[in-house]
């Protein structure tokens, strides 16, 4: 029986030791178990001001204080009232110790507590003194919160003495965030008070210390949807629309993109069209298959916020690239017989002539683009005009254009190719017009023979 | 396996891959075939030469024979065959024999008895025979009638112009 107890307490620990680890990952999307978020309590450390200054503000406006820009550093000069006026019960001026670089703290940070340190002391001989204003500053320099001094410090005329307010858990009465502790006017005011005849008072150095507990950081959500497997099929050098869901809640992520012929592994092949991709809801990046070799493949992303470790995840499915089959043929006999033709006399496949138009048919993958050349028969040449031993070969696409009035829309073959048409998608057809006039004259009445070449090429 | 089992299978699966990997051309090219023969309309007229002699002025000759004509396609289609004649340089060709005017008629069948199955030449072409195959001929037989009177005794020379022409 206790086995038994025993055997079902170390499963639940394990589980729970498994799911509060975050490791081993057995599913990615939605990550199974779920990552695990480490929220950290931070600090700046100590921090001297940049900036002291002497401000009269009721009560703390008997006597300014001298040099107030000594507060910068632990040195041995010092902001301080010397005034022989400077008796009991006056208050100095406020010592405002601001500009603290406190751009460590990430925005978004929740402030803990802010805690001071004041080095400050009364000359010996010279009376005393006791610090009753220890106020934080607003981000317009104004004194807001709970004055810690407000049951006055006692200070001795140890000039190593040091003063602690505050802790990194004490807002001084204040909602302080991230921006307003950033913000240079932040800072503390520090007034100190006469408590006997002629005081000389000095403070040496006031630090500021931020305890802040950065925001959360989520890390990236990538979805791979497309390919899923289905109507996933391409020809190579046609584009191809990778769908994905990316989004991060604090940060901006971005995806790259590879692909995979296993679906396993991450190491799969970078797509050099589909990197630093944005965020987005069934966003989509074009890959151009171009010089891809034929296969199936699957598509992962990999996903990264510059904070948290990248994420990945596979598509469902393969995309499947077909090899490029580029081919054309005539689907009509190819054969053209004009018979006999009178020197520079003219004859066409038209239907009030021989009747026999041919087409061309794109029995490749692709859609192409169909040139066409004529050639040089045996004793004649091909030319623009009939001449001697010179003939005319002209075509015209019936497909596009109206080929039933000579030579409106025909064009003379030459022995380059010239366009027949364009985009002519799979199984797509163009049917084309020719039309002979004999040279003018020809030497040779025996049959000439020639070809008509229709050349497919990617369109 | 065997050292020569996994050669055969190395084998087999190139074969393989080169028989289901597809073939993949960046052009493609598919031909129509013309073929075209220049008409060649041609005749030729054996012997080509007919010499009547010294002839009596409104007194007849012929060649009927003696002397037939031989019109012959040498060209490359059927053809039509056409005549026609000419003046000489003081005798007009003329459809009856008068002063310096003569007659000059062709034949091309049953020739035997002029003026029967004879027509006279003009300066105009008048059919000879039509649908001559390539290779094929027409004979003609030609019958002169002199002028009545002529005014002329020298030679009279003139040409008896055979046309082929496309039907």
């Amino acid at each position: 029986m206790l086995k038994r107890i025993l055997k079902g307490f170390a499963i639940v620990v394990l589980l729970l030791a498994w799911l509060l680890s975050g490791v081993p990952v057995i599913w990615q999307n939605p990550r199974i178990p779920p990552q695990v978020k480490i929220a950290a309590a931070n600090t700046t450390g100590a921090k001297y001001p940049t900036l002291g200054t002497s401000v009269a503000e009721s009560p703390w406006s008997d006597n300014t204080w001298t040099t107030p820009t000594n507060i910068y550093s632990d040195n041995a000069a010092t902001a301080n009232v010397t005034a022989t006026s400077f008796d009991s019960p006056d208050q100095t001026y406020v010592l405002k110790a601001t500009g603290f670089d406190f751009s460590a703290i990430p925005d978004g940070s929740t402030i803990n507590g802010v805690s001071i340190v004041i080095n400050a002391w009364y000359r010996s001989g010279q009376g005393s003194g006791s610090l009753d204003l220890c106020q934080l500053l607003d981000a317009s320099g104004a004194k807001v919160g709970t004055n810690l001094c407000s049951t006055p410090s006692v200070l001795t005329t140890n000039s190593a003495a040091i003063i602690v307010k505050g802790n990194s858990g004490s807002l001084w009465g204040n909602a302080l965030t991230a921006a307003w502790v950033k913000d240079p006017d932040f800072g503390v005011a520090i007034g100190i008070l006469a408590t006997s005849a002629n005081a000389d008072v000095d403070v040496d150095y006031v630090t500021v210390e931020v305890a802040y507990t950065p925001p959360v950081n989520n890390s990236p959500s990538l979805t791979v949807s497309q390919p899923d497997g289905t109507s996933d099929t391409v020809v190579a050098g046609q584009s191809y629309n990778i769908t994905y869901d990316l989004s991060d809640v604090e940060d901006v992520a971005t995806v790259d993109f590879y692909y995979d012929t296993d679906g396993l592994g991450l190491n799969g092949t970078s797509i050099a069209g589909c990197q630093n991709q944005a965020e987005g809801t069934g966003a989509t990046c074009s890959w151009n298959t171009t010089g891809i070799p034929a296969g199936s493949y699957y598509i992962y992303g990999i996903a990264s916020d510059g904070v948290n470790p990248d994420v990945n995840d596979y598509s469902p499915g393969t995309i499947t690239i077909q090899a490029a089959i580029i081919s054309v043929t005539i689907t009509t006999d190819g054969v053209i017989s004009y018979g006999m033709v009178a020197e520079n006399s003219a004859k066409s496949t038209l239907p009030g002539e021989l009747n026999d138009m041919q087409t061309a048919n794109n029995d490749g993958n692709l859609t192409e683009n169909f040139n066409i050349k004529g050639q040089n028969s045996a004793n004649w040449t091909l030319a623009g005009s009939a001449g001697n031993n010179q003939y005319v070969h002209k075509f015209c696409n019936d497909t596009d254009y109206d080929c039933s009035a000579p030579p409106t829309n025909f064009t003379a073959l030459t022995t380059s190719y010239q366009t027949l048409d364009t985009g002519v998608g799979t199984g797509g057809t163009v049917n084309f017009q020719l039309q002979i006039t004999t040279p003018n004259p020809s030497t040779v009445y025996t049959q000439q023979s020639v070809d008509i070449t229709v050349q497919a090429v990617a369109g | 396996m065997s050292r020569l089992s996994a050669i055969f299978y190395i084998l087999a699966g190139f074969i393989f891959l080169f028989i289901f990997s597809g073939s993949v051309r960046a052009a493609s090219t598919a031909t129509v075939t013309a073929t075209v023969t220049v008409q060649n309309i041609s005749v030729t007229v054996t012997d080509g030469s007919v010499a009547f002699g010294t002839m009596a002025s409104n007194a007849s000759a012929g060649t009927n024979g003696t002397d037939t004509q031989t019109a012959t396609n040498n060209g490359n289609i059927t053809e039509n065959i056409n005549i026609r004649g000419q003046n000489s340089t003081n005798w007009t060709l003329g459809t009856t024999a008068g002063s310096d005017q003569y007659i000059l008629r062709f034949c091309i069948a049953t020739c035997g008895t002029p003026p029967t199955n004879y027509t006279a030449l003009t300066t105009n072409y008048q059919t000879l025979a039509s649908g001559i195959t390539t290779t094929g001929n027409q004979t003609f037989d030609l019958y002169i009638t002199t002028p009545n009177p002529s005014t002329v005794y020298t030679q009279q020379s003139v040409d008896v112009t055979v046309q082929a022409v496309s039907p």
